[in-house]
């Protein structure tokens, strides 16, 4: 299903109030038409965005770098957690984990205090890149990096082999590295 | 966000099932409604809980009136489920009194609407969208995270973020542009 970006802006601002009432009173009767049709693919777009980042955002997904406090508090909650630790420069091999894991917290001993913008490149062995994770936070008191992720998600970047991830920051005006990790999914 | 449904029952045929106390026919209604439902009271409402309470009095009602037997034109169902929405807009306090009793009578039927059912149902979007939430400045995260899972209008985003109203709808408009745009593609794993 797919929904253009001009239908996602008039219906964002149709319902933030910015689309004049005139107008929103035909907008909606529109919309609850495709709606009956199963045509409102801009509707489901946003709906499913409140629904799952609401999910989430209760489990710690939303944040790019959580404190020890946040992940500690994760663990309070029950949540089924696996731990991989891995020290910058190191090179570790990932083994799968338990089925029934619910969320992955990456910790990458690090001291990234003083940096802003931090940034975590990853890329194949070859150089290919993977993604980046934009602005990064670590912990204020330790320096260390605590990623939360979704086991699901976890278990797919293990299927891309082995990564190298590298971690940035801008200090004194000059972006810099400040680490790296390699990482080996294993069978 | 989702594949398309390869074929679907026609409204009648499911306002018709619904009728019959088919509880599917009555779940699948509420689910193709509850995005439209949400944004009537996202344009009306501030915050996640007045939102959700407003869809949920909406979908029981509708529910209700399919059980009853009270929807006489299905093809006219958009405009019917839209009826109750602006009704229930100028009826709050009335309906205050109502909804636990209705809760009680039909809540079990919109079960499936909840976040944790959400995710349950749709884990590679969840995925997908925790992979382009990572891709995302963390202005756009927050914009996304105040705008659009808080339900917070632009008065709101825009004091969060120290920007005018007028740039607060254009941060909304851009996060969701990048999102569409990241998840019209395959999550970046899998494309390594």
């Amino acid at each position: 299903m797919t929904t253009s970006a001009e239908a996602l802006q008039l219906l964002d601002d149709y319902a933030s109030g910015v689309l004049p009432e005139a107008e929103a009173l035909a907008y909606e009767e529109e919309l609850f038409e495709r709606a009956a049709a199963g045509a409102a693919s801009d509707a489901l777009f946003v709906d499913r965005l409140a629904l799952l980042g609401r999910f989430l955002q209760g489990r710690g997904g939303l944040a790019m770098g959580s404190t020890r406090a946040q992940v500690e508090a994760l663990h309070a909650r029950g949540f089924r957690i696996h731990t991989i630790e891995i020290a910058a420069g190191a090179r570790v091999d990932l083994t799968p984990f338990p089925d029934d894991v619910e969320i992955v917290v990456t910790k990458i001993v690090i001291d990234a205090r003083g940096f802003d913008h931090l940034e975590v490149e990853c890329r194949t062995l070859a150089g290919q890149p993977i993604k980046t994770f934009r602005d990064v936070q670590c912990d204020p008191e330790e320096g260390v990096l605590y990623a939360v992720c979704e086991a699901p998600l976890a278990r797919l970047s293990l299927l891309a082999g082995p990564v190298v991830a590298t971690l940035s920051g801008v200090r004194a005006g000059q972006r810099m590295v400040i680490g790296s990790v390699e990482t080996h999914p294993t069978p | 966000m989702v594949a398309p449904a390869p074929s679907l029952p026609t409204l009648s045929e499911l306002v018709e099932r619904a009728a019959h106390g088919d509880r599917q026919a009555e779940s699948t209604l509420s689910q193709r409604f509850a995005p439209a439902v949400r944004a009537f009271a996202r344009r009306r409402l501030r915050g996640v809980e007045a939102t959700e309470d407003f869809a949920h009095d909406v979908l029981l009602l509708f529910v209700e009136a399919l059980r009853r037997g009270s929807v006489q034109e299905p093809e006219r169902l958009g405009g019917y489920v839209l009826g109750i929405c602006r009704k229930l807009a100028l009826d709050r306090a009335r309906m205050n009194e109502r909804r636990a009793e209705l809760w009680e009578q039909f809540g079990e039927s919109l079960a499936p609407l909840a976040p944790e059912a959400t995710a349950r149902d749709c884990p590679y979007e969840l995925i997908h969208l925790e992979d382009c939430l990572s891709r995302l400045s963390q202005r756009s995260r927050e914009v996304v995270r105040l705008g659009f899972i808080e339900a917070q209008g632009n008065d709101s985003v825009a004091q969060a973020l120290g920007v005018t109203e007028a740039n607060a709808r254009i941060l909304r408009h851009r996060a969701l542009s990048s999102l569409r745009e990241c998840m019209s593609r395959t999550i970046s794993w899998e494309a390594a």
